[in-house]
């Protein structure tokens, strides 16, 4: 595999929430334009290095980081660091769809809106294009003003992804984001994630290791907040290097 | 349509297994030039041609192992995973007789003991097995796949006829023995090819189907 150009790397990160240690020394570089999936035991310390990308742990009291969690070569926990720019720039998904209480347009006008665009006509582009990224235009164009709460949980789900969309991030974050769909809806989100990794750089939390194995280039595998394994999905998923990952995804343990 | 990488990468190993087909066409007519002619030429193409297969075939195993892990086929998905590792299988040691029979036509000394009649006889009706495998896989045509199952008692046939003829010939006259051995040899590998491509016949039909022959 050609080395690309690393986009995300957590360098010796621990995360504390108050005296508890959920996340423990974990090293990674994370290459851009691939899919990384995160996979691990239920409490093993999946999502919150994940949610940290964003910094979206910083409201929860006690929290604490160590080492540094790096975006674009930069620590995103240094001092003077822009965190509604950071948002902007890392998107989220998350595992329930949780559209607003309003029409399909508006959702995925919101965050540009709130940018400041205001026009009309580069809102509808946005929309338009937010839409078919996420591959929901074509159920959707006839009805852009029908409320986000008429479409399926699948449907709902890439309008979330359309919404993170349009403010043109270049990390994807995604915490389960299809625990919640059938199979068939859960195969479009999959396939929708290898269309996105054209251009973004995904990170996904999955306790679905099918879904890992499925879409990942790469997979980082927690256990009790320690990264176990990290390599080449294709690797850990035929000869993981390490015993407790094997015993994790041949359903030996966890 | 749900899952298109996937199929895609399905798409990718059948491709695979077909320009694998089609180079141990070609390396079983070269071994045959070799038998027939001495010529040398063709016979170190042969060899060339089996590293590059053996090759495809381990490739051919690392990315079907590697969508089993992904993937986690079921169904046809999976027949065609499964059979298309058994296919390589076949595929490659069609390639290693092909270069045997370089090997043994080397040894062959010239002029021939009697002219070439049922061994080119079963080499045609082999080869012909071996392309309509490859074309039964192509146009998954259960079949002509069915229909290349049945042409093995053919070969079998020719081989015996073979075998009994030179065994008489080795009896009346030991002293030709040393050019009756490899054609002997040679016999039974063609044979042995035949064999091979019944088995791609087999895989063909399990991949169509899912069915063994003897239920179909």
């Amino acid at each position: 595999m050609v080395e690309s150009k690393h986009k995300v790397g957590f360098r010796d990160v621990s995360i504390f929430y108050g005296r508890l240690q959920v996340v423990k020394h974990v090293s990674a570089e994370i290459p851009e334009k691939e899919i990384t999936a995160i996979i691990g035991p239920s409490g093993s310390g999946k999502s919150t290095p994940l949610r940290s990308l964003n910094r979206m742990n910083d409201h929860i009291g006690g929290m604490r980081i160590t080492g540094e969690a790096i975006i674009d070569d930069q620590n995103i926990y240094a001092a003077g660091v822009d965190v509604v720019r950071l948002r902007r720039k890392v998107g989220m998904v998350f595992q329930r769809p949780n559209p607003f209480p309003k029409s399909i347009y508006e959702n995925v006008a919101y965050g540009p809106k709130l940018q400041g665009l205001r026009t009309k006509a580069d809102l509808d582009i946005i929309v338009e294009n937010s839409l078919r990224q996420a591959a929901l235009w074509d159920e959707v164009k006839d009805r852009l003003h029908a409320s986000g709460f008429d479409l399926s949980g699948g449907q709902q789900q890439r309008l979330c992804i359309a919404r993170s969309l349009a403010v043109g991030p270049e990390v994807l974050l995604m915490d389960e984001p299809a625990s919640a769909l059938d199979p068939a809806a859960t195969a479009k989100i999959e396939e929708l994630m290898l269309m996105l990794k054209r251009t973004l750089t995904l990170i996904v939390v999955t306790h679905n290791m099918q879904q890992a194995a499925r879409v990942s280039d790469r997979t980082a595998f927690l256990l009790g907040g320690e990264l176990a394994e990290y390599d080449v999905t294709r690797k850990i998923f035929t000869a993981p290097q390490d015993k407790r990952t094997d015993d994790y995804i041949s359903g030996k343990m966890g | 349509m749900l899952r298109q990488s996937f199929q895609k990468e399905l798409e990718g190993l059948h491709s695979q297994l077909l320009g694998m087909g089609g180079r141990i066409e070609q390396m079983l007519h070269l071994s045959l030039d070799t038998l027939r002619t001495g010529n040398e030429q063709s016979a170190i193409q042969v060899e060339e041609m089996e590293i590059v297969i053996d090759a495809m075939a381990a490739e051919i195993d690392t990315v079907a192992i590697e969508l089993i892990a992904k993937q986690q086929p079921v169904g046809q998905d999976l027949r065609r995973i499964i059979g298309a590792m058994r296919l390589a299988v076949d595929m490659e040691r069609v390639a290693d007789i092909s270069t045997n029979i370089v090997e043994q036509s080397r040894l062959l000394p010239r002029p021939l003991i009697k002219p070439l009649i049922d061994i080119p006889k079963m080499v045609d009706v082999a080869a012909g097995m071996l392309q309509d495998s490859l074309n039964a896989l192509i146009n998954s045509d259960v079949n002509l796949a069915l229909d290349v199952w049945k042409r093995d008692d053919i070969v079998d046939e020719l081989c015996e006829r073979i075998v009994v003829e030179l065994r008489s010939m080795m009896t009346a006259d030991g002293s030709i023995v040393p050019k009756a051995l490899p054609l002997l040899i040679i016999a039974i590998q063609i044979e042995r090819i035949a064999d091979h491509a019944t088995n791609l016949a087999e895989s063909v039909m399990f991949i169509a189907t899912g069915k063994r022959v003897v239920t179909l």
